[in-house]
Parts: C-alpha cells; structure tokens; sequence
C-alpha cells in the first residue's frame, strides 16, 4: 500500500484544477484520462501532475502546463470557472471577477440542456449545485458548456 | 550450596520477567505494521455491531475494546449550524468541492473508560482527484500506534455501503501521541484520483492501541456522497447524501 499507480499527464491533453481549500492552501492538478484502448493491465489508467503552493504560484503553474482546459474554483459562484490565460490575468482584480461572474451567467439554457443531452453517468439525486435560477436566467458551471 | 541455588533462582526469575515487563505494553496491542499491512480491509457494512452491542450496555457491564460516538443530535437539522448530524458524526458540505466531517466518541477497555476522542477531516475535490486535509485525531489520554487510513470507496446498487477502490487506499502511521494534542496525516493528508463510478465517497479510519491494554480501537468514517457531474468532475451533494452506514466503530 503506497501512492497511486498513476502516470504523468499527455501535453495536449486533459484539465487543469486550481483550488483553495478551507485552510487557505491553494493546489493544482493536471488530470488526463488515457484511451482505454492504449491502456494495458497493471498500467496507470490515467496521467495527474499536483502542484501546491500560494496563489500566485499555483495559478503561475497551471497556466503553464500543456493541458487542454483549465478550471479555477469560484467559492462565489460555487463551481468551476474557465483560468483565464496570462494575459486576461493582467486585468484588475474587479474587472476578472466580473468577467467571470458573466461568463457563469451568461450560459443560460442552451448550455445545460446541450450538457444534460450529451448523457454520460450523472446522478439521479444530483440538483446540479452549480446551477440556479435567478430571473430566469440559468446559472451553469462553464466545464458544463 | 543452598545460597548458590537461590541466587541462581533469583537470576533466572529476572531473566524471565523484565522483558516480559518491558514489552507488555506494546505486545498486548496488535502491531501497527500488521494493521498497516491490513490497511484498506474496509469493514464493510456489518461492521458496527459490536462495538455499538457494547455501547448499549452499562459501564460496567461491558467487556473489551469498546468505542462509543456520542455526538449531539440537533432538534431541528434546519437551524444547524454543524451540518447534518447523527450520533455517528456531523457532515457538512461548504461548497460542491468541499466538505468536512468530525466526531467525538468515548473509548474504553471492560468496565473502565480511557479516554474521549475528536475526529475530523476535510476533503477537497479538483476533477476526480480527492485530496483529504486535514485528517485529525486528538484523545484526551496517551494512545500509541495512531494510524490514519484512506480509501475511495465507490457505490453501486448491489453495495449501497460502497465498496474500496482497488489501488486507491494509503494509510499513514503517525506513532504514539500524547494525551491532549492534535495530529494530522502528515505532511499533506491523503489524495486519491478515481472517475470510474458515478457515486462514490471518501473513506477514513482511525486506529490505535493504548499501552497497558490489549487489542485495537477502531473507528471509521465516510465523506458525504461525491457524484460524477460530467467532464471527470465530482462534486459534493447535499450533506445528508451519505452512503449506507456512513460511520462506526469496529473492534
């Protein structure tokens, strides 16, 4: 009994993670599935690279990995938000926070029926925590889009 | 002649008796490499029989390891501010990525109570990756051997009280730990990566021995329900989604 048999995460390949836990420590990981088909017995199954450090460090790192999509938890919309790359990072803290508030709203329907319509293994009891209605309009996670 | 023979008798009862002595605390007690070793056995559903047979009784009227939960029940779970709790424990969900679970409970061997204990940890999700910290463990008297244990445990119609994730389970033996201080599964808690079940759960046992008294106090716990919400991301539920026998003690 150890560390999970993993392996390393394909450039081009997989999602970034960035989050803060309840202790203020921030971390990242980089998560890529293999095809099964490429995947013999007794072979990690999937690739993940972790990264912990302060913001600055962890978000510097995520942003820099060859991944395909990149997510940062939002405690206020409760749910992952797309990493902006580094140049969108340059904008002032207020401005990030608002372009990423309408960026969660702004969604709206379409987004989640495309996201329910593509099907895959969901739980009948899940409420879709990321979602809510709020004058009409349909708050979803953007990894749902 | 008679002097040479009791001497002789004296020395070989000393020979005989100080490691005997010496070890008896540590030998009553399993050891904590076999317990390592037999780490991720989760108990499974049935588990919490005994210790909870033992708990029922009277003080005085139980036998062995024993290790009761005591945690208050709110009246109404609406205006908790502890989350969801039972007498098992208290789950809590502060975001879909994040979640904790803590308990007290009360330990002893036969008649004799030894000690109260806290338990706590707190799980993180990114993606399918599940990362609990802190794992805690405080006891109001000295244990030896305190190990931490983790595994995901992955839920189907046919185990509604989960099943371990094969390769996923890790433990950390974190040694003899004075009365009153709080430890941690150092020096970053337990990570676990799995996207292959649609429900599943973090799992997590405290086990220790006490010095002067045989056998193993055991205690489990699992996280609220983590579901798969597309794209190999899970997300917490509600606080009270939790799996069949979400907590107890086995000896």
């Amino acid at each position: 009994m150890g560390e999970q048999l993993l392996g390393s995460p394909r450039p081009g390949h997989g999602r970034v993670f960035v989050n803060c836990n309840r202790q203020g420590e921030w971390s990242a990981s980089w998560q890529d599935d293999y095809p099964e088909d490429e995947v013999r017995d007794g072979e990690p199954d999937a690739g993940v690279e972790d990264f912990e450090g302060t913001e600055d460090e962890v978000t510097r790192w995520a942003r820099t990995r060859p991944a395909e999509k990149f997510f940062i938890f939002s405690d206020e919309a409760n749910a992952y938000l797309p990493l902006e790359p580094v140049a969108a990072a340059e904008l002032p803290a207020v401005a990030k926070h608002r372009q990423r508030a309408e960026e969660a709203v702004q969604v709206g329907v379409p987004a989640l029926q495309g996201a329910l319509s593509r099907g895959g293994e969901r739980h009948p009891r899940l409420q879709y925590p990321g979602v809510a209605e709020d004058s009409g309009n349909i708050t979803v996670p953007i990894w749902a889009t | 002649m008679f002097m040479r023979r009791a001497l002789y008798t004296i020395l070989l009862i000393t020979v005989l008796t100080i490691p005997a002595a010496l070890t008896a605390g540590t030998a009553a007690a399993s050891s904590p490499t076999a317990r390592i070793a037999a780490a991720g056995q989760y108990p499974g559903a049935a588990a919490s029989a005994i210790g909870q047979s033992q708990c029922a009784k009277p003080l005085a009227q139980r036998s062995g390891n024993w290790l009761c939960p005591a945690n208050p029940i709110p009246a109404s779970t609406a205006s908790s501010n502890e989350g969801y709790c039972k007498i098992q424990g208290c789950w809590s969900v502060y975001s879909v990525t994040k979640s904790g679970y803590s308990a007290t409970g009360y330990f002893g061997y036969g008649d004799t109570q030894l000690g109260e204990v806290h338990l706590y940890f707190e799980v993180t999700l990114k993606g399918a990756q599940s990362v609990s910290k802190p794992v805690r463990f405080e006891s109001s008297a000295a244990v030896v051997n305190l190990i931490f244990e983790g595994n995901r445990l992955l839920y189907t119609p046919r185990y509604p009280a989960g099943i371990p994730v094969g390769g996923a389970g890790n433990s950390h033996l974190a040694g003899n730990i004075p009365a009153g201080e709080t430890v941690q599964w150092t020096p970053n808690g337990y990570k676990a990566y799995y996207n292959k079940a649609s429900e599943q759960s973090v799992w997590h046992e405290w086990s220790w021995n006490m010095a002067d008294y045989p056998g193993t106090w055991y205690f489990w716990a699992k996280s609220v329900s983590l579901v798969n919400v597309g794209e190999g991301t899970y997300h917490f539920g509600h606080d009270d989604d939790l799996g069949e026998n979400p907590a107890g003690e086995r000896i």
